[in-house]
């Protein structure tokens, strides 16, 4: 009969169920060396770097013959729930990838470990990492990740649609002028080309203008909103006039569609504000590898800063070895693990000196730039809620980039909102 | 179900009717199916073939290494004996909670019947994402996080049985329990003996669809399981899909791959599936 | 099928009461679950909807700060608004379903089982990858679905992320993937009605589609009835299609966003737990208010031989 098999498929389970032991159970295990054997969970989210990684967690291994790492790739699209519900239920790694904007209910609920002490004992010089990424990391002082690498902006562009239109490739002279007009004499609707892609994205456009019009998202001391200042709002208007006013770019709903890097990887955008990031899959495809490049960013009304971000790695004040999973969690960024990084190609290395390695694995693109503007570079801007108000700022823009509203308008709605925010966060 | 029976005068009018009803059910199957086409035939194009714009409809060159590439990038023997394990057991927990449930209601009567039945559907319009976390915390309580049996749990306490095999029970005649408790049996005993017997039918719709369930299922292992040799199929295939850029071509391998244990089950229990549910829904 | 009546009306009557034990041993496993897994997260997400805190630190009762804001801020009506758009644009996959059922239903028909296995493919499917089919299909700039209107004449946008149409867009393939599940709803109603029935009123000569109106649409009522709330409560639940099709920067998402969609943003985006709690207990309780209306609304149209 039909429901003996059920049965017998369910004693199967319960026997089945009875060998399967509760986790973290492998603390125990007298390891090789003189010491206890020590496991350690280690969470990130790139199947990309997963090799690279790998690679910095066996040379950790290789130190430290007591302790095993293991190694979990959490998908990107649950990868932020996943961390805060199991480390706030003490069941999370113990070492995990941190983004600064992510930071905060982590610090707020005294989460994460200082590596003040831990950074000293391995001897690293903090002055060889870009200075805003470091900062990035800290608190009162008091050092929560060491950057393991960084992404800044570039004007990425397509040769061969310069070369067609008989044009200049863009140089790092270049001012917001120069793109619009040429961008202008880029714009081919019968070709469906446009000259420059102006998708609504923090960190690959509108912050990097914002701060180069001499504007901020959020002030120094990190309590109200830069929305409302009038070079903000010039800082936006750079890319809704290039929809809304010069008709150079596809609008909000093509980028919705077909992401930009998209577009701009099938020939359709000749100019594209994006990260180092790119370079790999830019290269991987032979189409953009043979044509495409980058320069600068071009100079705005005050200057030509680039936004900079990179990844931390965090060690959880609830691990039951604390002091090993600092140590994991600053080797993860240390200059041998920058190096082992750069090498692969995948990022660039944090540290000074490591990043060589990268820009020659892209001999292509003139990915030096990316290195050349960490000096005029300020850091992706956070609060101590960061996404309590980051989380708005796309729904609140969007009014500005579809022309329903000027950027006047949803630029103060946001500089509203944001201020509630932060206000909430002080309180 | 013989041809012929009662037609009549009526043969003509009924051909032509026929012959619209096939157009109509093939196009409409054929709209059905289209997406999966599709799928198809981005799961054998190169990388590139599949992110450009405007799209490549036919491949130039079929790839069909991509379907060997998922084995390389996932432990996709690991995933499956997670993914079976859990629906194993969480089919044969809902079924027997389930049934043991329905039966109550639809065969028994006690205090607070009607108010405990409403508790039990109301269950059922409970959001999954809604009582994760607290789930979660329950399961970390019970020291059951990266196991198998958290994966099957909650579900096995869903509603959704019970809902299925309680319409299904309430329709069988008062007889046979009346007739088992003149034989001196216990509800015990006509449950396993008499009415569960009556329900296979209903009881592979249950098990159609709570396999479908936990096949698919993704937040609920996420959380609860990190740990990589826990790891069930939709999770693998979610990793795939990162923060910049996703490997399409793979990420449709893998999930035509994956659908395909549940398209054998439907296609193998879908005449008692039917029946289950024909049976239950007839009041 | 009357889904939810009492026990008192169901037929068993004549049993002898007093089943009070036995019901206790053999509901004891089920009730255990219940609570441990539904009604103990209800009442956390209850307390925690009256707390201020942090995840990591624990929350404290404060008061009712948190539905305050959530019931007088301008996100939940308008969420609300677009889910209950979104359920009844869905529920037009019903009548589609009875089509498709009725048709299938033809004695003699070749191919049901394959046409069924067909029909039921996109409910076994993994929602992440065909939504990603969908995007496709729905591109403005080069869809399969534009070049198509664009042929024959009809408007064409970005269908997806245009705020006119977004919402509907999705519905459209919530239709595709619950057409299955209904059908075989259906399909069973349809079988489960008498031949005699049928072939009585075809004999006093009554066409295909007066036979359908009189005949089988009464007696199918209950079978859609189920179909309807399942449908309905399916679509007050959808998150995971609009997450994949419409992504985190669409100029529509603030017209299309659902209720589910917004407490996945509270909880676990901005991770504020209480907001995302008040939000959870608001979307059950609308669950219960619609499948309440369509309970009383069925004594209107259900008919139960």
């Amino acid at each position: 009969m039909k429901w003996k098999a059920l049965t017998l498929s369910g004693a199967l389970a319960v026997g089945l169920l009875a060998g399967c032991t509760s986790p973290d159970a492998g603390g125990d295990d007298a390891g090789s060396g003189d010491g206890e054997q020590i496991e350690l969970d280690f969470a990130i989210f790139s199947p990309d770097q997963e090799p690279a990684i790998q690679a910095v967690v066996d040379a950790f291994e290789d130190e430290n013959p007591n302790i095993t790492v293991n190694l979990q790739v959490i998908p990107w699209v649950d990868y932020w729930n996943t961390l805060l519900t199991t480390s706030a239920g003490g069941t999370g790694p113990d070492v995990a990838w941190m983004l600064g904007a992510k930071l905060g209910p982590y610090l707020e609920g005294g989460a994460l470990l200082p590596l003040d002490d831990t950074i000293a004992d391995a001897g690293i010089d903090v002055a060889g990492y870009p200075e805003p990424l470091v900062a990035l990391y800290q608190r009162d002082d008091v050092t929560y990740a060491l950057p393991k690498d960084f992404d800044t902006i570039g004007l990425w562009y397509n040769k061969a649609l310069f070369d067609e239109a008989g044009l200049e490739y863009p140089n790092p002279d270049w001012t917001w002028d120069d793109v619009i007009s040429n961008a202008q004499a880029l714009t081919d609707p019968a070709a469906d080309v446009y000259g420059i892609g102006a998708p609504l994205d923090p960190q690959a456009t509108y912050y990097n203008t914002i701060y180069q019009a001499g504007g901020e998202v959020i002030s120094a001391d990190g309590t109200t909103s830069g929305y409302d200042d009038p070079a903000s709002i010039e800082g936006i208007a750079y890319w809704t006039d290039m929809i809304n006013e010069y008709g150079v770019s596809p609008d909000l709903q093509s980028f919705a569609d077909t992401e930009s890097v998209a577009q701009f990887m099938s020939g359709r955008l000749a100019m594209l504000y994006t990260g180092s990031f790119y370079a790999v899959r830019f290269a991987s495809d032979e189409y953009a590898s043979a044509n495409f490049d980058v320069t600068e960013l071009p100079a705005g009304p005050v200057s030509d800063v680039t936004v900079i971000n990179g990844l931390g790695n965090v060690a959880f004040a609830g691990s039951e070895h604390p002091e090993e999973a600092a140590q994991l969690a600053v080797f993860l960024s240390s200059p041998e693990a920058s190096q082992i990084q750069s090498d692969s190609g995948a990022v660039i290395g944090s540290y000074q000196d490591t990043q060589q390695a990268w820009v020659d694995a892209f001999p292509q693109f003139n990915v030096q730039v990316f290195l050349d503007m960490v000096d005029s570079s300020v850091v992706f801007p956070t609060s101590n809620n960061t996404e309590a108000w980051a989380s708005r700022e796309s729904e609140l823009l969007t009014p500005a980039w579809t022309g329903e509203q000027t950027v006047e308008e949803a630029a103060g709605n946001l500089a509203d909102a944001m201020n509630e925010a932060l206000a909430a966060e002080q309180g | 179900m013989p041809e012929g029976v009662g037609r009549g005068a009526t043969r003509a009018p009924l051909r032509v009717g026929r012959a619209v009803s096939y157009v109509v059910l093939t196009v409409g199957a054929l709209l059905m199916v289209a997406p999966f086409l599709w799928q198809f035939l981005t799961s054998v194009k190169s990388l590139r073939e599949s992110t450009v714009a405007p799209p490549v409809i036919w491949p130039s060159t079929w790839h069909w290494e991509n379907y060997a590439r998922i084995f390389d990038v996932l432990p996709v023997e690991t995933m499956a004996v997670n993914s079976v394990l859990a629906l194993i057991l969480r089919v044969t927990g809902q079924v027997l909670v389930a049934s043991l449930a329905a039966y109550c209601f639809a065969r028994l009567r006690f205090p607070f019947q009607r108010a405990l039945l409403t508790l039990f559907l109301a269950t059922l319009m409970v959001p999954p994402q809604l009582f994760i976390i607290p789930q979660y915390e329950v399961i970390r309580d019970l020291g059951w996080l990266n196991t198998i049996q958290a994966l099957a749990v909650p579900g096995i306490f869903s509603s959704f049985g019970m809902f299925i095999l309680y319409q299904f029970m309430r329709a069988l005649p008062v007889e046979l329990d009346e007739a088992a408790r003149l034989d001196g049996a216990n509800p015990w005993q006509i449950y396993r003996r008499v009415i569960l017997p009556l329900c296979l039918p209903a009881l592979a719709a249950v098990v159609i669809m709570t396999s479908l369930f936990s096949w698919n299922d993704l937040l609920w292992p996420l959380v609860i399981n990190t740990d990589p040799s826990r790891m069930t199929l939709p999770v693998g295939l979610a990793t795939l899909q990162g923060a910049q850029g996703t490997d399409y071509p793979v990420l449709m391998a893998g999930s035509l791959l994956a659908i395909l244990p549940m398209v054998v089950i439907f296609v193998l229990l879908q005449k008692q599936f039917i029946r289950g549910i024909a049976m239950s829904g007839s009041k | 099928m009357s889904a939810i009546r009492t026990p008192g009306g169901s037929p068993v009557r004549r049993r002898p009461s007093g089943d009070g034990r036995w019901a206790a041993i053999l509901l004891a496993v089920p009730l255990l679950g219940l609570v441990v897994f539904y009604l103990w997260p209800l009442l956390r997400t209850i307390i925690l909807s009256v707390s201020t805190g942090n995840p990591f630190l624990g929350y404290e009762i404060t008061g009712f700060d948190n539905w305050v804001q959530v019931l007088t801020g301008d996100e939940l009506p308008r969420a609300l608004l677009n889910t209950l758009v979104y359920a009844a644009v869905v529920l037009l996959g019903v009548p589609l379903a009875m089509i498709t059922a009725v048709l299938l239903h033809q004695r003699g028909l070749r191919f049901r089982g394959l046409y069924r296995v067909l029909y039921f493919l996109p409910v076994v499917t993994m929602p992440a990858a065909v939504a990603m089919v969908w995007r496709y299909i729905y591109n403005g700039d080069f869809g399969l679905l534009n070049e198509v209107f664009a042929a024959v004449g009809l408007p064409t946008t970005a269908w997806v992320a245009d705020p006119r149409t977004a919402l509907f867009a999705v519905a459209v393939v919530g239709i595709w993937m619950g057409l299955g599940t209904n059908l075989i709803i259906l399909a069973a109603g349809l079988e489960a009605i008498p031949d005699s029935v049928t072939e009585a009123a075809m004999l006093d000569g009554a066409g295909p589609v007066r036979r359908f109106a009189s005949i089988t649409a009464p007696l199918l009522s209950p079978s859609v009835f189920l179909v309807s709330v399942l449908s309905v409560i399916g679509s007050l639940q959808m998150f995971d299609l609009l997450f994949v099709m419409l992504g985190r920067t669409n100029p529509a998402l603030a017209d299309s966003k659902t209720i589910v969609y917004l407490f996945y943003e509270e909880a676990f985006v901005r991770s504020d737990r209480p907001l995302g709690a008040v939000i959870a207990i608001v979307t059950l309780v609308v669950t219960l208010i619609v499948t309440a209306i369509q309970f009383r609304l069925q004594r209107r149209w259900v008919h139960y031989a």
